[in-house]
């Protein structure tokens, strides 16, 4: 549980100390708030995941962060590229969302994975795709539509 | 927000679930979210669709030094907390058992109609894994028990549960659990109140059947403190 929940926390920040930190706060959040877990919430590990996830969101978007800028963000994606992510996926069968992000268009599937997976602001994409602020919300728009309609179907 | 406005409602959760709402916009939805039980249900429901994806991350062993910051953080909390939180008794189980008492909430709460567990406890072998985790209702009329992982007793011998009161009274029988599996224990009308307290239980190694003269003899494998939920 932990080695997963750290590798979302690492893959966001890309600092190993800083994703401790993350972390750390993630799991005494969830240790103080444990009793309050209620039923609707989904899987404790997805509960558990989107704690740390907002937190890392958090403090990726701190003004004063000593994690790297936009500009640094966007050129770190060449050494934590999405390639091996796309590789995993592939070759994961086991949970439908990888099917259904498959069938998306390209430019969607790509704006929804570097805002899922590194935490890319929408004007962050639309600077690493050199495209307009307006058509990548649109994409992730669209994208995040059609994913729904997919494991509904 | 318009409150009626579905299509909006979605999208909003999505892109918070996403992580591309941000800013004032992420700080607003989040304001709502305290408030709405339907959006945070469609957030919910966001995150079961998109968590599969982070499965394609290779897990990354988190520094050592990591869970002794947690358990140090937890400690200094210790003015806030209330006997659930009880430090010492956190200390004493260790971070895995926690998580075995979370995961056991959440089941609870998850269950389609929860059983009303008003008491619970997470017995732990001497290296501080989690082996079973008993719990019980209010009237304390009957025990769940339930073996975390598959240990039986040794040939010839059965695990037996005992109520810890205090160092003034003896170990009272509660009686035999399973190594493995779940098992619902019939409480007898006389320790149903001695459950109401704050207490230890322990399982030891009996003979086959359990302890012949009625008082604890074997050697205690397992324990944990049973505690009251509020």
């Amino acid at each position: 549980m932990a080695p997963h929940l750290y590798a979302v926390a690492l893959r966001l920040l890309r600092n190993a100390d800083v994703a401790s930190e993350v972390l750390q706060d993630g799991f005494v959040s969830i240790w103080m708030h444990a009793a309050e877990y209620r039923s609707g919430r989904g899987a404790p590990l997805t509960w558990m995941t989107s704690i740390i996830r907002h937190r890392a969101l958090d403090v990726l978007r701190q003004p004063a962060s000593r994690l790297p800028s936009d500009a640094d963000a966007v050129e770190a994606l060449a050494d934590t590229g999405l390639g091996p992510l796309e590789r995993a996926i592939e070759a994961d069968r086991s949970a439908a969302v990888h099917d259904c992000l498959k069938r998306l268009p390209g430019p969607q599937r790509q704006s929804i994975m570097l805002a899922f997976f590194n935490g890319l602001t929408h004007s962050q994409i639309a600077a690493h795709l050199a495209k307009p602020l307006g058509t990548v919300k649109t994409w992730v728009r669209q994208g995040l539509i059609s994913l729904k309609g997919c494991l509904e179907s | 927000m318009n409150a009626t406005d579905s299509v909006l409602r979605d999208r909003l959760a999505a892109e918070y679930v996403l992580g591309t709402l941000q800013g004032a916009a992420r700080r607003r939805f989040e304001h709502w979210l305290d408030r709405d039980a339907a959006l945070r249900g469609q957030v919910a429901e966001w995150e079961e669709r998109m968590s599969p994806l982070g499965s394609a991350l290779p897990p990354v062993e988190p520094p050592a030094d990591a869970w002794r910051m947690i358990e140090q953080r937890i400690a200094s909390q210790r003015k806030r907390v209330n006997l659930w939180y009880c430090v010492e008794f956190w200390r004493a189980v260790g971070i895995v058992a926690s998580l075995a008492v979370m995961a056991l909430l959440a089941y609870l709460a998850l269950a389609p109609r929860p059983p009303a567990v008003a008491y619970v406890a997470v017995l732990t072998d001497t290296a501080a894994q989690p082996e079973l985790i008993i719990s019980a209702p209010p009237a304390r009329d009957v025990l769940r028990v339930h073996a975390v992982t598959a240990r039986p007793a040794p040939p010839g011998k059965s695990l037996q549960l005992w109520l810890v009161p205090d160092s003034r009274h003896l170990p009272l029988s509660l009686g035999l659990v399973p190594g493995e599996g779940s098992r619902t224990l019939e409480v007898p009308a006389a320790l149903r109140q001695a459950l109401g307290a704050t207490a230890t239980l322990a399982v030891s190694i009996e003979p086959a059947g359990g302890s012949p003269t009625g008082h604890l003899t074997g050697p205690v494998v397992y324990q944990g403190k049973w505690l009251k939920r509020d």
